[in-house]
């Protein structure tokens, strides 16, 4: 579900050649146009001509001698900024490709839902302005930062800080689907994942802070993928 | 047995060696002997006649008479040459019928082959000559025939001693390197039918504890281990299967049933459920990958000073929501800071394992408990220790070093869910860290408690260890 303004452009790097097609085919189902390249060098080609591209997926293992990360690295010395979600196997994911998370690229590992994978591209897309604003707003909802106080309209939500962080981390992404995964990343800081779904209790404890009985619901949750929070006006 | 195979044998060549040193060594002994008994008598008795003759020359005719006379007749063994020979070398007296030509009369002794009355074939003899006064000649000497046989038997104890000695030398390492090489064929088929895959052969000890023995103990002991290791991989392998193959039927049925059904929207159905135990399935191979990950990771470069009373802390956030939902208290103790050196993450991640199946197998109402406190090892220090304890159906003593195997699942707990890694993955996060994971409890509940100090050894199913 690619944002309603304008059809995103992606560009896919995977030498493999079905998991390319599945994963064209799954983002051209919801609606991306996807190109395809084989080597980081024939991507790099593409890239510098097409600026058009939002962002880039790319396998980390790549044939060619250049791999998605020195890809990654390269094209940022070329000053190009097209954010790339980078896919690793499980058992490669060791410090260069969690670094990939904090320079505003990110990571994902086989095998993923497509939903998920949807997620982040759309996340990466959309990266939240850096705001120096310290109220944000998505609809009725109201979160100061520096008072750490929420209000859905005239109520006041009490909340523990990590429902705080929780909810403004969703609120930096409005309309954006959230999975659990990337809460687990982002907002606890876990480089694992708990046996048991803990992060969806925590988001059922926010949801019934946030959306009273009564109330229009803010926080969705999206079946197979994670949550939404949405302005209900 | 190729002959230079015996040649190569270590036994053998240590005989050999040895066998050249004591013929070396005997050689220099009967050497000495030899010269002692030929040189340096020979040279006595040629300093005692020359003396002997010099004195006659300058004895008076009768007195010299006499005293050859008794000279040869006390000779019994027939081993003394004297004689008188006047100026025109005519013989006086003596067993010698002519002065031997080839003497000279130099009052020096001189080795010559002579006959005299008594025998019948010239013999090797030391003879002297002296001049008298009026002319004549004295000649003294003395048959050397007694040394000779002293000198062979010499020889012959030589040949006689040398030759047996170096003979059991040899033989015995021949003998000795037949057997050590017999031995090492032994050993060598063993590990070529070990080597074909017959991993319970195992190498024969001659009970010696020689060093042959003692390696033969370790290799044997290295055996041990490697097919621990083997049955413990083909157990992870086999459980792998088969807990993979039972969601994997099921999806299957699954999907064919979806398949079979006229509502498109009984497919769908189907097609989720499928998809969800394809993630299941993921996770568990996730979740392998993660502790052959951890257990190959042996790198502690990351490691920095981690407060255990936060890293409780931070996961008793993570999973009081859910134990809430579930109807189940946590609880949390600590008093105070509590340092160990260690990474962060996966020290949280250890605890929240140990926590989510604490909260996992506790049954509503129940009570999960959350504990930092310092404590002991057995031994005297008492080192930091964060423990959980449940109020659920508790680890059976029995079955205590089972559960961190990897897919180990109690038979009462099959129909919970989880993928029965979560203790092999603690166990995984503690090695790599020294730190050792003890199971206790009763019937009444678990205590798990990860010991953050030097692991002295296996921790798992030893209750004892620590108060």
């Amino acid at each position: 579900m690619p944002a309603s303004d304008t059809i995103a452009h992606l560009h896919l790097v995977e030498d493999e050649p079905d998991m390319a097609r599945e994963i064209v085919t799954s983002l051209e189902a919801r609606g991306y146009t996807v190109s395809h390249s084989v080597t980081a060098a024939a991507a790099l080609e593409v890239l510098r001509a097409d600026r058009s591209v939002a962002v880039v997926i790319a396998d980390r293992m790549l044939p060619g001698g250049m791999d998605g990360l020195d890809m990654v690295q390269e094209l940022r010395d070329e000053g190009i900024a097209t954010p790339i979600l980078v896919l690793s196997a499980l058992g490669s994911v060791d410090d260069r490709v969690r670094g990939l998370n904090a320079g505003g690229d990110d990571y994902l590992t086989k095998p993923f839902a497509v939903a998920e994978l949807v997620a982040r591209v759309e996340a990466l897309r959309r990266r939240p302005p850096d705001t120096r604003a310290t109220t944000l707003r998505v609809g009725s909802l109201e979160m100061d930062l520096l008072s750490r106080t929420v209000r859905r309209g005239q109520r006041e939500v009490p909340l523990l800080p990590r429902e705080f962080k929780l909810l403004e981390y969703m609120m930096r992404r409005p309309d954006q689907v959230i999975t659990p995964a990337m809460l687990l990343t982002d907002v606890w800081n876990y480089r694992f994942v708990p046996q048991t779904n803990v992060v969806d209790v925590h988001m059922g404890k926010l949801r019934h802070k946030i959306d009273e009985m009564g109330e229009l619901p803010m926080i969705h949750r999206v079946r197979g993928a994670g949550f939404m929070l949405r302005a209900a006006d | 047995m190729r002959r230079t195979e015996l040649f190569r044998a270590g036994p053998f060549r240590l005989a050999l060696g040895f066998a050249t040193a004591l013929s070396v060594g005997m050689l220099l002994i009967f050497g000495f002997i030899y010269w002692q008994t030929s040189e340096v008598e020979t040279r006595r008795m040629q300093r005692d006649l020359v003396q002997e003759a010099a004195v006659a020359a300058q004895t008076r005719d009768d007195i010299l008479l006499y005293q050859l006379q008794v000279r040869i007749m006390s000779d019994y063994h027939r081993v003394t040459v004297a004689a008188w020979f006047d100026a025109d070398g005519k013989r006086r007296y003596g067993n010698l019928n002519a002065l031997p030509p080839d003497l000279p009369i130099d009052d020096k002794g001189h080795r010559l082959d002579i006959r005299t009355n008594d025998t019948d074939v010239p013999q090797p003899a030391i003879l002297t000559a002296a001049k008298r006064a009026d002319g004549g000649t004295v000649v003294l000497g003395r048959a050397m025939d007694e040394l000779l046989a002293l000198q062979r038997v010499v020889a012959r104890t030589l040949i006689a001693g040398l030759l047996p000695a170096v003979a059991l030398v040899l033989a015995s390492g021949v003998l000795g390197g037949a057997r050590a090489r017999r031995r090492v064929q032994t050993v060598q088929q063993t590990i070529g039918r070990i080597m074909g895959g017959d991993l319970r052969e195992r190498l024969p000890l001659s009970g010696s504890h020689d060093a042959v023995d003692q390696l033969s103990a370790r290799v044997n002991q290295m055996l041990d281990r490697i097919v621990h290791l083997l049955d413990e991989i083909r157990a992870v392998g086999d459980n792998i299967a088969h807990d993979l193959r039972t969601p994997l039927s099921v999806m299957r049925a699954k999907l064919e049933r979806g398949l079979a059904a006229e509502e498109p929207e009984e497919l769908r159905r189907g097609a989720e459920a499928a998809l969800a135990d394809l993630d299941k399935a993921f996770g568990m191979i996730t979740a392998l990958l993660r502790i052959a990950e951890l257990e190959d990771s042996r790198r502690q470069a990351g490691f920095t000073t981690v407060d255990l009373a936060e890293v409780a802390g931070e996961v008793f956030d993570l999973y009081e929501p859910l134990a809430e939902a579930k109807g189940v208290t946590l609880a949390r103790e600590d008093k105070g800071p509590l340092f160990v050196t260690g990474d962060r993450d996966l020290l949280i991640e250890a605890v929240a394992n140990l926590v989510d199946n604490a909260v996992k197998f506790t049954p509503e109402g129940g009570r999960v408990l959350i504990r930092t406190r310092m404590g002991g090892t057995g031994g005297e220090e008492a080192v930091p220790v964060v423990e959980v304890s449940d109020t659920g159906p508790g680890i059976p003593p029995a079955e205590r070093a089972a559960v961190v195997r990897r897919l180990y699942r109690l038979d009462k707990s099959r129909h919970i869910q989880g993928n029965g890694l979560g203790l092999s993955l603690v166990q995984a996060i503690a090695a790599l860290h020294g730190f050792k994971l003890v199971i206790d409890g009763s019937d009444l509940g678990a205590v798990i408690a990860l010991i953050c100090g030097a692991a002295d050894g296996e921790g798992v199913g030893n209750p004892g260890a620590w108060p």
